[in-house]
């Protein structure tokens, strides 16, 4: 079969303007909630199947949340299933591309076919579990709360809501346990210092408040140190019977902003810029301490 | 006291010597994946060893490669040259040792 290429040496204004207009498409339908269009699920699932010899199955179960979908996949296979396949709304990131070279006359309608499958696909499916005898299609949620970003994120209930009533949180991205977004301040001292995962830490410290925090770990800051190179300020804060804790500001992400974070750090560190040092390296305290120069090359 | 670069919870050293030890060859490793999703990922191609929490790697001779961030609104990507480094966790307090700070 004879196969024609379409080369565009360069865009025209209106195309130019499509791919925005694409991706602001994409973007925006991502938080749209719809019912399951098995019509449409069915063209993929044929085209999906295909792609490894096989034929779609006579069964095709449509699950409200993806843990219905894992409990479902698990009970099929006999085995626990902890992996969905990949297969859905996420893959409008790439899709899109090969949407606005459809539009655009690059790729045919019959070049496209498969792949515009795969976008409606996306508009009504979350995720899937594809089994041999059985194709597990996860509806998308019925609601999705974004920061500005576009993260996953809410700070007053879930960011991912589910028909069968699951609910998922996330902080600016970060996923996280229900009690960090609901009862922030249900938390023990203890339970506190128990959390290693510092985007957790920082989550629930910005949601209940990091003077709280301070508080209810009676922390009172010891040292104060400012990086003027990078324009970073460090505050070592102790609490209980000399426990530490590094509070520090992180240089700029890719958006500007400087998030705080809370570590603890060795007892026996008496600066903020020996502690900092102290994190980096495996220097005793005392040690950082009599020198806690450090520089990077590049920090970010 | 110089270290080569911090990126979020990593922080990476030049050697002055290659890495030693049996090194696997690996595409885009990952340092320090955790629960949070937001694996620190080295694209391309690199000679390395883990050892724990720290991974010595050989970036070959050629163009650096970059150290990425998995959020898209994380830590800016910043160039490894080549060169024989140590990455590993910044280190924090725990009950009764020191553990690694997870980002």
């Amino acid at each position: 079969m004879e196969t024609k290429t379409a080369v565009l040496e360069n865009l025209t204004d209106e195309q130019e303007a499509l791919l925005d207009k694409t991706a602001d498409a994409y973007i925006a339908d991502l938080t749209v909630s719809r019912e399951p269009d098995i019509a449409v699920i069915n063209r993929w699932l044929d085209v999906a199947y295909r792609l490894y010899d096989m034929k779609r199955p006579t069964r095709v179960e449509i699950a409200a949340s993806p843990e219905a979908a894992l409990k479902l996949a698990s009970e099929l296979t006999g085995e626990k299933q902890t992996e969905m396949d990949w297969c859905g709304v996420g893959d409008g990131g790439w899709v899109a591309f090969y949407d606005v070279f459809h539009q655009i006359g690059v790729l045919t309608d019959n070049e496209s076919a498969e792949v515009i499958a795969l976008r409606d696909y996306g508009k009504v499916a979350w995720d899937s579990v594809l089994l041999d005898e059985c194709a597990i299609v996860i509806r998308r949620p019925v609601a999705i709360r974004l920061d500005d970003d576009g993260n996953l994120h809410s700070t007053t209930g879930p960011c991912l809501e589910w028909e069968d009533g699951a609910k998922d949180f996330a902080y600016h991205g970060t996923w996280v346990p229900e009690r960090i977004v609901m009862a922030p301040k249900s938390f023990t001292r203890d339970e506190i210092l128990t959390i290693t995962n510092t985007e957790e830490r920082r989550a629930l410290g910005e949601i209940a408040g990091w003077q709280w925090i301070a508080d209810q770990l009676g922390a009172t800051v010891v040292d104060k140190w400012y990086d003027r190179s990078l324009r970073l300020r460090y505050e070592l804060l102790a609490y209980g019977d000399g426990q530490k804790l590094l509070r520090k500001q992180s240089p700029a992400l890719k958006g500007g902003k400087q998030p705080t974070y809370v570590e603890p750090v060795h007892e026996g560190l008496k600066t903020a810029k020996a502690a900092r040092k102290w994190q980096a390296t495996n220097l005793s305290p005392e040690q950082c301490e009599r020198d806690p120069e450090l520089k990077y090359g590049v920090e970010a | 006291m110089n270290l080569y670069a911090r990126h979020g919870d990593l922080v990476i050293e030049k050697l002055n010597t290659p890495v030693t030890g049996e090194l696997k060859k690996g595409l885009n490793i990952v340092f320090a994946g955790d629960s949070s999703g937001h694996p620190h990922t080295l694209i391309g191609e690199v000679l390395f060893r883990r050892d724990g929490r720290r991974t010595f790697v050989e970036v070959p001779v050629g163009k650096p490669l970059e150290l990425r961030h998995g959020k898209s609104t994380g830590h800016k990507t910043i160039s490894l040259a080549p060169g024989a480094y140590e990455v590993r966790p910044l280190r924090e307090r725990g009950d009764g040792s020191d553990r690694a700070v997870e980002d």
